[in-house]
């Protein structure tokens, strides 16, 4: 009896571990693959490209942006720029100026109207 | 004094025998304690060693592969046209007693930006001074220079008086 039940605490250690490890390795191997396919340069590029076009233009400006595969969102004068995917790393990048903007988000474009 | 001693000698004593222990458990290849149930050492050996090692290639896949976009020299220019924009209406010098970047309708970091606006031998400075020492320096290199822009606006005041406009905006937002 005793031996059975330090082969199930064995078990339990062992499954649990194996899941933690199996999590861990997939963060890495998502990581590597996102950085080698040069998709976290693309979100910083994107974000950036964003905050200047917005504060370069004039109010009653319309922008009309291919997105891709991002999700873009504007809130409290930040750019973040995130991928759809599970293991997603954010892309921020603040604008110089305060501006009253709205965002449409549509298939893999993203229409930014400035009023202010 | 004496029992300080003893008290340090029974400390090392006890941090001696866990040791020993510990490097027996080792050797012999025997399981731990943990929570009532018995684990294999190696298991805590593979534990400890295997996130370092994942850490450590993350690590280097970041520094080869992550590349920062320098989008400064833009950014200089935004700021300075901003400011103009502010200043001056068609060419026209305005009111600039309560000039701040706020009515200007910027919202910069001042602890990475830096301007310094000239006007009739008046100055007005925003953010860190040190940047624009850091702007005069020439021929040394540095990771975290900042980038500047000198920029000379031509205006004209009200009483027909044409006046010069000296801007400098220096910057080192989007360094990692």
């Amino acid at each position: 009896m005793k031996g059975k039940r330090g082969t199930m605490g064995h078990l339990q250690w062992f499954i649990i571990s194996a899941i933690l490890l199996l999590l861990f390795f997939y963060a890495v191997l998502a990581f590597i693959n996102k950085s080698a396919a040069g998709e976290i340069t693309k979100q910083q590029v994107l974000a950036k490209q964003i905050a200047l076009l917005v504060d370069a233009s004039e109010s009653g400006t319309e922008l009309t942006i291919e997105k891709g595969n991002f999700t873009v969102s504007i809130s409290k004068n930040k750019v973040d720029v995130s991928s759809k995917s599970l293991m997603s790393i954010h892309s921020t990048y603040e604008l110089l100026s305060e501006r009253e903007l709205e965002i449409q988000e549509q298939q893999n474009k993203i229409i930014i109207k400035i009023f202010k | 004094m004496k029992m300080s001693k003893l008290f340090l000698r029974r400390k090392l004593w006890k941090r001696n025998k866990a040791s020993r222990k510990m490097k027996e458990l080792i050797k012999n290849k025997k399981a731990l304690s943990l929570l009532g149930q018995k684990i294999p050492i190696s298991f805590f050996i593979l534990l400890i060693l295997i996130p370092f090692i994942l850490a450590g290639i993350v690590l280097i896949t970041y520094a080869f592969y992550s590349h920062n976009i320098d989008v400064r020299q833009i950014e200089v220019n935004l700021i300075a046209s901003k400011i103009a924009n502010c200043m001056m209406k068609d060419g026209m010098l305005q009111d600039t007693d309560l000039l701040s970047l706020e009515k200007c309708g910027l919202n910069l970091n001042l602890d990475e930006n830096y301007i310094n606006i000239t006007l009739e031998g008046k100055s007005i400075s925003f953010g860190k001074e040190a940047y624009e020492v850091l702007c005069k320096l020439k021929g040394v290199t540095m990771q975290y220079k900042p980038t500047c822009l000198w920029q000379k606006y031509y205006a004209v005041k009200e009483n027909s008086e044409s006046v010069y406009l000296d801007l400098l905006v220096a910057t080192i937002k989007g360094m990692p």
